[in-house]
């Protein structure tokens, strides 16, 4: 404890990750405040929007907690103007309440006496200052209040009941008269009760945040510790038999790893999940390893010019501008010294005539060619990518495998590219292969896909399924605004009971969309939606959808907990619904939902779902992130489940690869249109890869 | 729109009213997911029809219909926070120094001043801006409806009341001086509100934390880090959208599961406790989020320059403030 509140004093600037924490959970308060705002009777929310807050001050220094507040002040001002904004400021002070007083485990007496005897004086007296200030708003103000309560009364008077209103009329007419003291006293109401409101909704989320392994800005290593600012100098790099392990560990993340990179050479890393690769990326990166030696002849020098460049795996996660040009000096000294060719470093990645692009409206690849673009405007002499390609649909990939290669043998880079794709490490001047953290001499044989299945895959009897009917299916978002977006066009398309289907297309062909509408989470905007002859979105939750991001369907704390919330059942069903999917309830089921693997969450998502019975389960590019291993492991779960419990299965992904092992129709779509749709044979025609 | 013919159409409204009268926190807790949703996703249906739809989810069987889906459609609520408007006119090329100065002073002399011909004033001038912007009417976000109802209720409690001046009518009294204070108060905060969507529909949104942090460039005599605080700025506005499209997907994940409650819980147990859990997705996802944000930035080498931008004051920015100023000043001391 001692150790930890010691490093809550950090002083000085603040650190990218303390910036970045207090701007996100900023953002995460205000939306919290809009929503309560659209609906009154979601006023929990606004109650709920000091969580944030609080998690900012509980886990960061005060600094933090001011520059988040004023990020979201501002945020909501542009929003929606004062009024939003006040809230956000009221909001953030609540918060840093309820995180200060996590943090250092204030009673509940305690935290109230700070409440009432530090915050409650100081905005008693601001509030009675503005609105002495603004003397002739208040009036206004007041006398509306008046009016509202008259008005009630002549109501009340005309319904015979004006005995209610009698008691309350001199309460009424006095703290108007005596605002200077109705004011402070309506106050001190208010921060009492939302500090109590607060402290039961914000702290055992906070408890949990501090079991999980999301540790705080100020006790993280930072990302590769080289804060020296000593001449760059990350390549030809040595390293001499590293080993790396976490704090924590038991068992080594990299052991025993020799391996020299030199200028001009691409290199490729290869491995599957958990093989150490990010690790290896990290500390050519410049973090330091537990053992073994690094040789470089000078710093590692991050994202200076002649130093290192890194790349990491989620696409928009990267890219930290507004516009595509603002992203491409993000972050670079402020000042005239800032000369950066914009339009040559697009053209060079492929993206000429991006520049006023909003980011937000870039594809995964294009996201990531611009990271590899921003990265390049400092001029490294080393760039790593880690798993950039992971999230990438194939197109993308191999146009951004293609640049680092190019990369390396016009401009004398070291590119160093981390992946679990082997196809991409052809191009590469090396190859390396990782498994278990250590390096391996020959490629390991690609495991084999499972094996052809004894009786044909299609479904024994179609159950209890039922027939999804789309006709004429369309959908625009915001119509008639000036954002209007078409998303989908006739769209038609039905899927019998048990079929395996699956949807491809690229990025913004409405993929998400049509996903949205066959789960009944939006009614589109034209056309009929139907399950078994009624409107899908009055039928939700009988078609399961699989998000992409499976954490963010998890809602419980224990793998177990989630799958009986997600499915309304009991313990033992929940423990099938878990075997159904492959995992072992008596090892995972007690274990925290944060502590899984990405492809592990994905099953317990899907275990979840399952438990619920539906007759129809969506997953949304379920393969995206996963290595050969857990691809073919949950093929091979779907392909079962579809055998024997006769689901139909709509996969929606533009990562073809082995998909024809399990669906028997392809739907493509192209611009919000269906522009094929027939059997797998098709699909197999084109190559496992790419989408037409 | 289509024509819809048999389609089986189970109540909406009808099975929402009970679920009101049962407890407003749990149909926030019920309706909650459900509801961040539709404002997320910036099309979907009002608080009675998502109430409805959570309803859907819960029950079987409904009753005969009452709305048709055509209805639904129409009532579709339309958030969309901070979207430009793409154009390149007199409002477009101001600075966006200019244009947060201007709304300050707005609102200043507003609050200082709420006059029916200050607010004519203000509300004039946004007017005209909102003309010369050339904004399409469909942008203005379409209101829930208890917000028109809420605008009713008050405007009918304060004809009730007993400000003068009173008129009759049928025998009955009515206040206009009511009805005139609830305009104002209605038209007062419109004026505020359009002032603020004009500014961020006119103003590229990269602009907003540069012209900040020279608008703050006197808060540095007092060693203030307004860097730091403009960086966290653009920041803030450029996650707004990831973060939305997490919280979209995190409502529609909950209102994919089944609300019923397991254990034998109180209902305010149960509504509080799956608060707490939606809470804690919400936090670690946008922690991760931020650790990863924050690598990247850690990537760049740390943060300085937030956007490509080198636009500043010019003329046609003194002309605009001197215009607001003057109007301003007119409306204070007439």
């Amino acid at each position: 404890m001692a150790h930890r509140l010691a490093s809550w004093r950090g002083r000085g600037p603040l650190r990218p990750a303390e910036l970045a924490e207090a701007a996100v959970l900023a953002d995460v308060s205000v939306a919290l405040i809009a929503i309560g705002w659209l609906l009154p009777i979601t006023s929990i929310f606004i109650v709920a929007a000091a969580a944030p807050m609080a998690a900012i001050a509980a886990r960061n220094r005060p600094r933090a907690v001011l520059a988040g507040a004023i990020a979201g002040t501002t945020v909501a001002m542009l929003i929606a103007g004062t009024g939003l904004a006040s809230n956000v400021v009221g909001c953030a002070v609540i918060g840093t309440l309820l995180g200060v007083a996590w943090r250092r485990r204030w009673g509940p007496v305690r935290m109230m006496s700070v409440a009432v005897g530090v915050l409650w004086p100081p905005a008693a007296l601001g509030a009675v200052l503005v609105l002495t200030l603004f003397s002739q708003l208040r009036s206004l103000a007041l006398v509306q209040i008046t009016n509202t309560w008259d008005g009630i009364k002549a109501n009340l008077g005309s319904l015979g009941l004006s005995s209610l209103g009698r008691p309350v009329d001199p309460v009424v007419h006095w703290l108007v008269e005596h605002w200077a003291i109705g004011v402070p006293v309506a106050l001190l109401v208010g921060i009492v009760a939302s500090t109590i409101a607060g402290r039961i909704l914000a702290w055992p989320p906070l408890a949990r945040l501090e079991r999980t392994r999301l540790a705080a800005p100020s006790t993280r290593d930072p990302v590769p510790g080289d804060t020296s600012t000593s001449a760059p100098g990350p390549v030809p790099v040595q390293l001499v038999g590293v080993g790396h392990t976490y704090p924590g560990m038991a068992t080594p993340a990299l052991r025993g790893v020799s391996l020299t990179v030199e200028p001009g050479q691409f290199v490729a890393v290869v491995g599957p999940n958990g093989s150490g690769k990010s690790t290896l990326a990290r500390i050519l990166g410049g973090r330091t390893p537990t053992s073994g030696a690094v040789h470089r002849p000078g710093a590692t020098a991050l994202g200076r010019p002649g130093g290192t460049a890194l790349i990491f795996q989620r696409p928009e996660s990267q890219v930290l501008g507004v516009r595509v040009r603002d992203d491409l000096v993000w972050g670079m000294a402020r000042g005239p010294s800032v000369d950066v060719d914009v339009d040559a470093l697009l053209a060079r990645v492929g993206l000429t005539g991006f520049a006023n692009r909003e980011t937000s409206t870039l594809s995964g690849g294009e996201l990531q060619r611009l990271a590899v673009a921003s990265a390049l405007a400092r001029r490294p002499s080393l760039l790593i990518s880690d798993e950039s390609t992971a999230m990438v649909d194939a197109e993308g990939r191999q146009l951004l495998v293609d640049l680092l290669a190019a990369l390396a043998a016009e401009e004398g880079l070291a590119v160093v590219h981390v992946t679990h794709r082997l196809e991409e490490a052809k191009r590469a001047d090396r190859i390396l292969f990782l498994e278990r953290g250590e390096l391996l001499a020959t490629p390991p044989a690609p495991g084999p896909f499972p094996a052809p299945e004894t009786q044909p895959a299609r479904p024994p009897t179609p159950a209890a399924g039922q027939t999804i009917e789309l006709s004429g299916v369309g959908h625009v978002y915001t119509v008639r605004s000036p954002w209007a977006h078409r998303a989908l066009t006739d769209v038609d398309l039905t899927v019998g009971a048990g079929e395996a289907v699956m949807v491809v297309g690229h990025n913004g062909s409405g993929k998400s969309t049509l996903a949205w509408i066959l789960a009944g989470l939006l009614i589109p905007s034209e056309g009929q939606a139907w399950l078994g002859g009624q409107p899908l979105d009055r039928r939700l939750g009988q078609v399961a959808l699989s998000f992409q991001h499976a954490r963010l369907q998890l809602l419980r704390s224990t793998v177990r907990g989630d799958v009986r919330a997600a499915g309304g059942v009991d313990a033992a069903a929940a423990d099938s619904a878990l075997e159904l999917v492959g995992l072992d309830p008596r090892e995972l089921g007690t274990r925290s939902v944060d502590q899984l693997s990405g492809g592990q969450q994905r099953r317990v998502a899907m275990a979840g779902m399952l438990a619920r019975r539906p007759s129809v389960i969506i997953l949304d590019e379920p393969f995206a992130g996963l290595d050969d291993g857990a691809r073919r492991g949950l093929i091979a779960v779907l392909r079962r489940l579809r055998r024997e419990v006769g689901l139909t299965i709509i996969l929606v992904s533009h990562d073809t690869d082995g998909a024809d092992q399990l669906v028997d129709r392809v739907v493509t779509l192209d611009h919000g249109r269906i522009v094929a749709d027939g059997p797998v044979a098709q699909l197999a025609g084109r190559g496992s890869e790419g989408t037409p | 729109m289509t024509a819809r013919r048999n389609r089986p159409d189970p109540a909406r409204r009808k099975r929402a009213a009970p679920a009101i009268a049962d407890s407003a926190a749990d149909i926030a807790a019920a309706t909650a997911p459900a509801t961040a949703d539709s404002v997320m996703a910036g099309a979907a249906a009002t608080a009675t029809s998502d109430a409805a739809m959570a309803g859907a989810a819960t029950t079987a069987t409904g009753p005969a219909p009452t709305a048709t889906p055509a209805d639904q459609r129409r009532r579709q609520v339309e958030l969309n926070l901070l979207r430009p408007i793409p154009g390149d006119t007199p409002m477009h090329r101001l600075w966006a120094g200019t244009k947060l100065v201007a709304l300050a002073i707005l609102a200043l002399v507003l609050g200082l001043k709420p006059t029916w011909p200050v607010i004519a004033a203000g509300a004039g001038l946004v007017i005209v801006a909102w003309i010369v912007a050339r904004i399409p009417r469909g942008s203005l976000p379409r209101f829930p409806r208890w917000f028109w109802v809420g605008i009713a209720v008050g405007a009918f409690l304060s004809l009730r009341s007993s400000a003068k001046p009173l008129g009759h009518l049928g025998g009955m009294a009515f206040s206009w001086g009511g009805l005139d204070d609830w305009t104002r108060i209605v038209a007062l905060a419109l004026t505020v509100f359009i002032a603020a969507a004009l500014m961020s529909w006119t103003t590229p949104l990269a602009e907003v934390a540069p012209a900040l942090a020279r608008l703050g460039t006197p808060l540095r005599w007092l060693r203030l880090p307004i860097d730091e605080w403009a960086a966290t700025i653009a920041l803030s506005i450029r996650c707004l959208p990831l973060l939305i499209e997490e919280v979209r997907t995190l409502a529609a994940a909950r209102r994919l599961r089944p609300t019923t409650r397991l254990d034998k819980e109180f209902r305010l147990t149960w509504v509080v406790r799956e608060s707490q859990d939606l809470l804690f997705t919400t936090l670690a996802v946008s922690l991760r989020r931020a650790t990863e944000l924050g690598d990247a930035m850690e990537a760049r080498g740390g943060f300085g320059t937030v956007s490509d931008t080198t636009s500043g004051p010019k003329w046609r920015d003194a002309v605009a403030l001197v215009l607001v100023a003057g109007v301003a000043a007119a409306g204070i001391l007439a």
